[in-house]
Formats: structure tokens, sequence, C-alpha cells
């Protein structure tokens, strides 16, 4: 057989066994794990050289520290979000159950990737712009997003009958994700019409490797967070909805799958 | 008669027989817009150079609380569960009606909208250039305002549940309206912001009635 | 950072570290709300899968007890 047939079983095979609860269930109980373990090993590596290696800013000092953590955290509010309605799409167009378990359970972790963002971007601009927030495009998008997350939320939990809300959430996240281009582009435009003096420095110093590599020590190991927790929390979602069938009985009596 | 014109001509007849429907989203554009007034320095200067976003938001305003009837009485009289199981296209029938929707709410609270620049004195000019926002950006405004309409018009509380998700949808319409009026008052060119206004309306105008369709095919079972 | 080289050993200077020229508060809780939020995405999960497991295991005990008792 030649390599890319196998490789594209091997991918189709995936694909149909993680659609199935059970046997999502049955895989992320090994995967979640190392899962967790590369998110350890990275972020410690990042915090390492981020805190104690990378020499202080010559502009901001010790505060550009923060960005450490603001950076991957504002990159992953976008990433969570792509993700939560690409699920939505297949969910809506091939009837995958599980893909629906990942934009529910992606909502929350999102969210909190996007209000992290804002936090920590404010707790960093009060040293440095000398105020908590500024009307700047990056901040209004980010605070729109976390708006967004709401309603997916919000949406999902307003309808009693879980297959409706499932996939009433998965469309509004498709309606979403068609919309934040625009949005962020007309948001571009506003702050350029209303704020007189630029913060972000156009053509700024570049990043010296002393700051780029815990960034991407982070980077990563945030993304491989966002892949524990989704799985922790899809765990948990996939033994909810169902608790009547035979294999999670069968696991609550304490038998393995 | 194709579905199109069929279904913007039963919403026209349903509304016109029912009076208020047509009232009471102007009354509300009015009466919000007149609030800014008061709760504000009774300057004029200032009036004037806040009259376009205050005129801009009750738009909004208005047009989401008439979003919330907008599938009511067709979800409680049965009707929309007939309209998904006829083999006419959904997604023609809907836009039928957002655009009947439309005209009695966006265009009836843009053909008022300069009598309230008069009160807000914002010159003769800048009234064209606010109308032809309006008319422009409050057909997109009912039409993405239909998506969470139909999202929520089986929940017995749907009314906040329509502002949580539709109003962030509404950042882009009001940025490029509102925007408008400030680069015209500045004595700049407005057509970019039209052009930008007018995509919206397109990819409205072709996407949200698929939308649309598809939330009552989730919600109505 | 709060650190030198010397004789091969790195001394740290604690007090200086934790200081962070000045910026402390602002660094620390940025780190801390971030590390906060990523435990509270571990721990809750984790916590809830048991009481879960556990909600089932009652369940299903308390269905074969109506069992056994009904006539």
């Amino acid at each position: 057989m030649n390599p890319f047939t196998s490789i594209w079983t091997f991918l189709s095979t995936t694909y149909h066994r993680l659609g199935s609860p059970r046997e999502f269930y049955r895989i992320s109980r090994y995967v979640t794990p190392v899962f967790g373990f590369l998110f350890l090993t990275l972020s410690a590596l990042g915090a390492y050289f981020g805190l104690f290696v990378a020499p202080a800013d010559y502009q901001q000092g010790d505060a550009f520290r923060i960005l450490f953590v603001h950076v991957p955290v504002a990159w992953m509010s976008l990433f969570v979000y792509v993700v939560m309605a690409v699920a939505g799409a297949i969910g809506l167009i091939w009837r995958m159950k599980m893909a629906f378990v990942v934009t529910i359970c992606s909502a929350p972790i999102g969210a909190a990737f996007t209000a992290l963002a804002l936090l920590t971007g404010s707790i960093w601009g009060k040293p440095i712009w000398g105020t908590y927030w500024v009307w700047d495009a990056r901040l209004t998008s980010e605070l729109i997003l976390l708006f967004l997350y709401f309603g997916i939320m919000a949406v999902y939990y307003a309808f009693e009958e879980r297959k409706t809300a499932e996939k009433a959430a998965a469309l509004l996240s498709v309606v979403g994700v068609v919309i934040v281009p625009i949005i962020h582009y007309s948001v571009e435009w506003w702050s350029s019409l209303h704020q007189g003096v630029t913060v972000f420095a156009e053509g700024g110093p570049k990043m010296p490797p002393s700051m780029l590599l815990p960034l991407a020590f982070m980077a990563v190991g945030f993304m491989f967070f966002y892949g524990y927790a989704l799985f922790l929390t899809m765990r948990n979602r996939v033994l909810i909805n169902e608790r009547k069938s035979k294999w999670v009985r069968a696991l609550a009596m304490g038998e393995s799958i | 008669m194709n579905t199109l014109t069929l279904y913007f001509r039963r919403e026209w007849q349903l509304m016109f027989r029912n009076t208020s429907s047509l009232i009471q989203p102007l009354t509300f554009f009015i009466i919000i817009a007149l609030l800014f007034p008061f709760s504000l320095p009774a300057e004029n200067a200032l009036l004037q150079r806040i009259g376009g976003g205050v005129i801009w938001v009750s738009a909004v305003l208005a047009t989401l609380l008439s979003l919330e009837s907008m599938f009511h009485s067709d979800y409680h009289d049965g009707t929309l569960e007939q309209m998904l199981i006829h083999p006419r296209s959904l997604p023609l029938a809907m836009l039928g009606k957002a655009l009947a929707h439309w005209t009695a709410t966006g265009l009836v609270l843009s053909l008022f909208s300069p009598v309230l620049c008069l009160t807000f004195n914002i010159p003769s000019d800048q009234i064209w250039v606010l109308f032809a926002g309006l008319l422009l950006g409050t057909p997109s405004l009912t039409l993405i305002g239909a998506i969470g309409a139909a999202l929520t018009v089986t929940l017995r509380r749907g009314g906040v549940l329509i502002a949580i998700i539709i109003l962030p949808l509404y950042i882009p319409i009001l940025i490029f309206g509102a925007g408008m009026l400030t680069q015209a008052t500045q004595g700049l060119d407005v057509t970019s912001q039209l052009y930008a206004l007018a995509a919206i309306l397109t990819l409205a105008l072709t996407l949200s009635p698929f939308a649309i369709a598809g939330a009552l095919r989730v919600t109505i079972n | 950072m709060g650190s030198c080289i010397s004789n091969g050993r790195i001394n740290m200077n604690w007090a200086e570290f934790f200081n962070m020229g000045g910026y402390a508060f602002e660094v620390w809780t940025s780190w801390g709300l971030t590390l906060l939020v990523l435990l509270w995405f571990v721990i809750i999960p984790k916590h809830r899968n048991a009481r879960i497991k556990h909600e089932i295991k009652r369940q299903i005990a308390r269905e074969t007890r109506l069992e056994n008792t009904a006539p």
C-alpha cells in the first residue's frame, strides 16, 4: 500500500473513532495526560526563560514580562474561536456528535482566555500607557470577542433540549466567525479615526531572541493547555450526555472500557 | 408568483392589518433619541456633534426591539412549521419576510431621521449623509438580527438573549454608519464608508437568509 | 535579572527578583491571575469527573433497589 493511502486510512479511521463518544473517552484517557505534560514542560521552560533569563526591556523595564502571558493568551482567544466555529460547522454539516461537544466545551475556555488577555493587557497598560483602558483597535476587538463568547454560551444554556442547544450554539459560532473579520476591520478603521496618537509604534524595535524564545515556549505550551482543558471538560460532557448508555454505567461501576 | 414576492406581500398584508406594529418601532426610535438631550448639558454645539451617533444607536435599539416579534405570531399559529415542510425555498421566503419587516421598521426610521436631525441642529448637508447611511445600514441590521430572532423564537424569554447575541454583530454597521457622519463634519469624503456599508449589506443579503433558515430548522422541530 | 553568574554558580538575589524592577504588582498579578485561571480549568473538571461517576453509580443503585422491591 502506498504511504498516502495508509495515512489517509489512518486519518479517516481516527476521525470516525473520535466521532464516537465511547472511543473518544477511551482514547482521550491516554491523550489528555500527554497534553497536560507537554503544557507543563513547555510553559515551565517559557516561565523560566521569561522570568529569569530574559534581560529587562530597555524601555519597559521588567513590566514587559507580563507579555509572556498576555500575548499567548490573546493568540489563544482567537485560536479557540476559530476551532469552535470549525467544529460547529463540522457538527452542522456532517452531524458529528463530538464536534458539538468541542464547540460547547471550547466556549468557556475561550472566554477565559479572552478575559485574561483583557485583564493582563490593562494591568500592563497602566504603567506603560498610564491608563488601564485605551479605545484601541486590538483592545476593542478583544472586548467584542468576549461578548461573542458570552452570546454563544448564553444561547447554549437557554435551551432545555440539549440537541437544539448544541446546534443553535454551533450555528451562532459559525455566523460569528464570518463577522469577526468585518468587526476587526471596522474597529481598526474606527480607532484610526478617533485616536490622536498611535499607541503601537509602527515598525518598532524587532523582538530580540531572548524574548522570542520564552514567548514561543509559552505560546505552544498554552496551545497544549487548551487541548488539555478541552479534553478534560469534554470527557465530563460525554459522560453526562451518554449517562444512560451501557458503557458509561459500566464505567461508573468501576469497570474498564 | 415566486417565493420572494409571495412572502413579501404576505408580510405586508399582515403588518398593515395591525398598524401598531408599524407605529411602535418609530415611536420607540424617537423617544430613545429624545432622551439624550435631557441627559446631557443642553448645548447646541454638543447635541450637533453627538446627534448622528445618537440617531444611529436609537435606530439599532428600535430595530432590535422590533425583531422579537418578527417570528412570534408565525410560530404560535403554526405557520412557521408549515413553511419549514413546504417545498418552497425557505431562505428565499425568509429574505422576503425580512425585507418586508425592514420596510416597516428600518425604512420608516430612515425616512423620519431627517426630522430628528433638525432637533439636533445637524446641518442639512450632513442630514443627507446620515439618511443615506441609515438607508444602507438598516436592512443589514434587520437581516442579521433576524438570525438572532430565528434562534430565540421558541424561547419564552428571548428578548434579552437576542440583544446579547446580536448587538456585538451590529458593531461594524454602527461604526461605519456613525463614523460616516464624523467624517462628514470634518469635511472629509464618505464614499468609502458608503461602500463598506454596501458591502456589508451585500453579504447580509446573500448569506443571512441561509443562516435564518438554518436557525429555524435548528430550533423548530 | 536579579542573578549573576560568578565562579560558575548562579547567585540569585530573590528580593530583587520579586521586586521586578518596581513592577512587582503588575507582573505578579498578571502571572498569578493566569495561573489561577489555568488551575481552575484543570481542577474543576477533574473534581467534576469524579462527581459525575458517583452520581451515575447512585442512580444505578437506586434503580436496582426499585427493581428488587417491586413485586
